[in-house]
């Protein structure tokens, strides 16, 4: 096993971080993604220091959530954390899925929410996508189903980007038709 | 620049508002005074001879000495972004983009689409995206009592406390197709006019017949979904995060699906209450 999987080392160049009280929030500055990592993942990524191994960080997720953590749970949080970009080196490829460790986890009798590392990700939005409602110029920008005027712009209601371009919804008021 | 600059300028104004200084020139004064009303909340005369963005409005209509209509015009810095005979329609282009640029560019506030109320001396926020219900979520909210703070954006100030930008509700007719804007006294309600720390964070999205059910968010991932409609995400990264992470630390967060408002306004409130 490569060292960069055995210590892993987590990326501190380009993320902006920030704690909250069991989860850590990180922003990807280059991909602009921001993730955010519950108690499970985030002890894990705060050991991602290059000197601690898997072994090791089974023992520490295992006394920081006072449940059983084995090497499996920690390689399942690191191939997240990787496939996420939010550790140093290539993208480990998935190698566990999320239903397996579901069901190992409620034969072990624990509570999957608390143990189970999640990394939940957004793609942070460009300033247009965050409008109510955009001009025809602005849909590119802004994606399909956008509302959006021409003219006037209480025309938003009735008009969806569609395509780079502004064009009447149908009639039902909360179809997108594009 | 040049060419518009060439061209005749009778009058304009400067304003800050947020941070971010706008300036508005004008062939015509009179325009001015409609302008003005269309301002961001907030804004404050800026004497600074330099702003961020300077918009360029050429009032048009029918010359005195020929038949010919000339059409309104408006260029923001140099793009052009509205042009129509009707200057209505060129206004709300105008009041549109000022209220966008002035999101975009605020260095010291955070602008996220969402609806927000006070209550109690606490914030609800409401965020979501156009067609969430979020504005008629908000003005069942000021009809049952609360106070209105906005019906378009959060604004946050680095503290997590959330300002007040009580700009006209915009509510739509009954088709669902157009819609008109309401002064919120006219809902029977009063705006909001100093920050609120937030006391409640609700992600709901109107569904026909949905029953409301919400279920409870982490801090963390409220964060992630306040991002999402954070109009600076991209620009300011870091400010965006620091903010939304004081803002949602330690309040309660609900999402779900919801039927009509009168079911959910008086469960909020009562949660509000409980909490406070």
């Amino acid at each position: 096993m490569s060292n960069a999987r055995n210590k892993p080392k987590r990326r501190k160049q380009g993320v902006a971080v920030q704690t909250l009280a069991d989860e850590v929030l990180v922003y990807d500055l280059e991909r602009h993604r921001a993730h955010c990592l519950n108690q499970a993942a985030a002890v894990v990524w705060r050991h991602c220091d290059g000197k601690t191994s898997v072994p090791q960080m089974a023992r520490i997720l295992q006394r920081e959530l006072d449940a059983p953590a084995d090497r499996e749970l920690v390689r399942y949080a690191i191939d997240r954390l990787a496939r996420a970009h939010l550790l140093e080196g290539p993208p480990a490829s998935a190698r566990y899925t999320r239903r397996d460790f579901m069901g190992r986890l409620k034969k072990l009798g624990l509570a999957a929410s608390v143990m189970l590392p999640v990394v939940s990700s957004i793609v942070a939005p460009a300033p247009a996508h965050a409008l109510s409602c955009v001009q025809e110029g602005q849909c590119g920008a802004a994606g399909n189903c956008t509302p959006c005027y021409v003219g006037a712009l209480n025309q938003c209601a009735a008009k969806r980007c569609c395509n780079g371009k502004c064009k009447p919804t149908p009639a039902a008021q909360n179809e997108c038709g594009c | 620049m040049d060419k518009l600059d060439r061209l005749g300028w009778a009058g304009g104004m400067a304003f800050r508002a947020f941070g971010a200084r706008v300036g508005i020139r004008v062939n015509e004064p009179g325009a001015l005074d409609r302008i003005e009303s269309l301002l961001p909340p907030g804004w404050k005369p800026a004497t600074h001879p330099v702003v961020d963005r300077l918009y360029s409005l050429r009032v048009g209509g029918a010359s005195p000495k020929s038949r010919i209509r000339r059409y309104n015009l408006l260029y923001a810095d140099m793009k052009r972004v509205g042009r129509s005979m009707d200057l209505d329609e060129v206004l709300e282009v105008l009041a549109s983009d000022m209220q966008f640029f002035v999101a975009e560019a605020s260095k010291t506030r955070i602008f996220t689409h969402a609806g927000v109320v006070g209550w109690r001396g606490r914030a609800v926020v409401l965020p979501g995206r156009s067609f969430s219900g979020k504005t008629t979520l908000v003005a069942a909210l000021v009809r049952a009592g609360a106070t209105y703070y906005s019906d378009e954006y959060a604004i946050f100030d680095t503290r997590g406390r959330v300002h007040p930008y009580p700009r006209p509700l915009a509510i739509r007719d009954g088709s669902g197709r157009r819609f008109g804007r309401y002064a919120v006294e006219e809902l029977g309600g009063s705006a909001g006019s100093r920050p609120l720390r937030v006391g409640l964070v609700v992600m709901s999205e109107y569904k026909p017949g949905a029953i409301w059910r919400p279920r409870a968010l982490s801090p963390g991932q409220a964060a992630l979904a306040l991002l999402a409609n954070t109009v600076s995400a991209r620009l300011q990264p870091k400010l965006a995060l620091a903010t939304l992470k004081r803002a949602v630390g330690r309040v309660p967060i609900l999402m779900g699906a919801r039927g009509e408002v009168d079911e959910v306004v008086q469960t909020l409130l009562s949660r509000l209450d409980e909490a406070a």
